[in-house]
């Protein structure tokens, strides 16, 4: 658990935002010279955060966990997508995985994920296995959504994903690639923070002991508690920064490309049959010319932009939304929702944890009638501090 | 510990970017092969897509058989699957896919064959023994590039042929003495004149030649009946 300093001190250093993941994977070449020096860093670093990029640097990395929303929406929107996986293939599992797809055999004998680690799915496997393992995989993913043991959980739904992709050696793509690293950088980051079984469990168990009723010592005490805050804002970083390189590879190749430049090319995606689960509504979408052009360039445009577009709090919300707006777009008319699924959960990444409370505080005063009893928050980070909690 | 992990991550930044970059000289900059055996097979990743251009174009598979004799109809397996697992399906399934991959690795290695065996896929091979008169006709005299080439389309083509004899089986049963399986490549109408009713667009074929069919041990025809037997896809056949 991240070390609580919401003392009134720190308030004025609260004006000055942390620095974003993304200035930080850029400037980590200079941070490393200043290891950290334990429990008693956060302090020293706050002094240090006025004066200097490394101080400010070790504070981002050491005073609390980062992206607590960022991180939950990753697990939530990663365990979707393990279910619509299943979900949707299972009618054509025996083809594409089962008992039908033998003649895959030669690309499976030399593939590169022929590793012990990955045997979970097996191509020998008989139907009934075949379901039962598919099943259990959509069980793993509802777990994520759920926020149940996140860590083991995540991690062994990247075990078993990364089987079944292997299985399928011409059914995977890009999508898959996606959402394989980014469940392994999930499963980094300590996913578990909000909206989770986790977070209540412990919530229950930090109320019990605070009343006194002791039960066993605080577990994860093996471990000190700042190397799980520095790994998960690591994860964080690396994140945010595969999520640059992503945008950053896809918009440079698009900028080469003939239609792209003409701004046309968005058209040809719309017209072929096996991007169209909707033809009539692609159609729809490239009927007007500006509309074909806006669209073709503003893909280009947002992607190779994106790492700018972070540099600036207005910006970087038009960036999110606009690629998530993107990826809407991607699935709904390419069908591509899982790809767009995976990708959305990087995003989010992107978007600040005040920004987040603020959204939820302002769909819980909109739909208010839920509003269940106040919930003590069980974990205060220094993002908190701007407006702490009233207990 | 900390600055450790961060280096850690520094590396990982540093080992992505450089894979990605496809430059073969950066990718030996911490020694021949360091960077690909760290990023594969976990971090493998491949974002250029859709790019330099989208796809403007449909890629269409399309099987006959030989039955007792005389040569069945072209059903074209890329239409069942759009309109099994795409049209009207709001989350697409993995099918097309699958046999698309399939099929563009079939086309991709047949067209870096080494020059002087370009010809070799069109070419027939129906006896019992055809994988090793292929194998022959294909021998590598050339560099280690062109015996690369060959092996990957060797694979390809076992692959290909596997999948067209189990689907063929299932679909016109057990007379099925050999197939053969053609590419068609249908453009999507330039944008330009996408309004001229007059412009016809060319479809292209890749046309390889008949096979021996491949009986692919303990492979469950029904399933595959059930997806693209004549009850549950009467006709498509390519035009």
């Amino acid at each position: 658990m991240p070390v609580n300093n919401t003392g009134p001190s720190h308030t004025p250093a609260q004006t000055t935002p942390p620095p974003l993941p993304a200035a930080t994977a850029t400037a980590d070449d200079d941070g490393i010279s200043r290891p950290p020096k334990g429990a008693s860093v956060p302090a020293s670093a706050r002094t240090a955060a006025k004066l200097n990029v490394f101080g400010r640097l070790e504070s981002w990395l050491l005073d609390g966990k980062r992206a607590q929303y960022g991180t939950s929406i990753l697990r939530i929107l990663l365990g979707a997508c393990a279910v619509a996986i299943v979900a949707t293939n299972i009618m054509d599992r025996k083809y594409i995985w089962g008992t039908a797809s033998g003649w895959a055999q030669p690309y499976r004998e030399d593939s590169i994920w022929n590793f012990w680690l990955f045997k979970f799915f097996g191509a020998s496997d008989p139907d009934w296995m075949l379901i039962a393992k598919l099943v259990l995989f959509a069980v793993f993913g509802v777990l994520m959504v759920l926020g149940w043991r996140t860590r083991i959980v995540t991690v062994v739904t990247w075990l078993m994903f990364t089987s079944l992709a292997a299985l399928g050696p011409t059914s995977s793509d890009s999508a898959d690639n996606a959402f394989r690293i980014m469940l392994l950088y999930s499963f980094l980051t300590d996913g578990s923070l909000k909206w989770s079984l986790d977070s209540r469990r412990r919530r229950i168990k930090a109320e019990k002991l605070s009343t006194g009723r002791r039960v066993s010592a605080a577990a994860g005490t093996l471990i000190p508690p700042w190397i799980g805050v520095i790994v998960h804002n690591l994860a964080v970083v690396a994140i945010g920064a595969q999520v640059i390189v992503i945008y950053l590879i896809a918009g440079l190749a698009k900028a080469r490309g003939a239609l792209w430049q003409n701004g046309t090319a968005i058209y040809y995606p719309m017209y072929s049959e096996n991007f169209s689960p909707w033809p009539q509504l692609n159609h729809l979408l490239v009927a007007n010319n500006l509309m074909v052009h806006l669209i073709s360039w503003g893909s280009v445009a947002i992607q190779m932009l994106f790492p700018l577009l972070l540099l600036n709090r207005w910006t970087r919300r038009l960036a999110v939304v606009g690629m998530i707006a993107m990826h809407a777009g991607i699935g709904i008319f390419l069908g591509l929702s899982v790809f767009s699924l995976a990708m959305v959960a990087a995003d989010v990444i992107y978007v600040r944890d005040s920004t987040m409370e603020s959204i939820s505080n302002w769909v819980r005063c909109k739909w208010g009638t839920n509003a269940r009893r106040q919930k003590k928050p069980y974990v205060q980070g220094p993002d908190d501090a701007a407006n702490p909690d009233p207990a | 510990m900390g600055a450790v992990l961060a280096l850690v991550l520094i590396w990982h930044g540093l080992a992505t970017v450089i894979y990605l970059s496809g430059s073969t000289r950066l990718a030996n900059i911490a020694g021949p092969g360091t960077i690909n055996a760290y990023m594969t097979p976990i971090f493998k990743q491949y974002w250029s897509v859709f790019a330099p251009d989208p796809i403007h174009e449909d890629t269409e598979l399309e099987i006959r058989a030989t039955v007792d004799g005389s040569s069945t109809e072209w059903f074209n397996v890329s239409k069942a699957d759009v309109n099994r697992s795409i049209l009207h399906h709001p989350v697409p399934s993995r099918l097309y896919l699958t046999n698309f991959q399939l099929t563009s690795h079939y086309q991709v290695s047949a067209s870096l064959l080494p020059e002087d065996l370009q010809q070799v896929p069109g070419k027939s091979y129906v006896g019992q023994d055809w994988q090793q008169q292929l194998k022959q006709d294909l021998a590598a005299n050339g560099s280690t590039a062109d015996a690369e080439a060959v092996a990957q389309f060797i694979k390809d083509e076992t692959a290909m042929t596997s999948m067209a004899s189990s689907v063929a089986r299932a679909r016109w049963g057990d007379g099925v003495t050999r197939v053969q399986i053609r590419i068609a490549t249908i453009p999507v109408k330039p944008y330009p004149v996408r309004k001229d009713p007059n412009y016809q667009v060319k479809t292209t074929y890749f046309d390889a030649g008949w096979r021996q069919i491949v009986k692919v041990p303990d492979i469950d025809l029904a399933a595959i009946a059930s997806m693209y037997g004549k009850k549950a896809v009467t006709a498509n056949a390519g035009q």
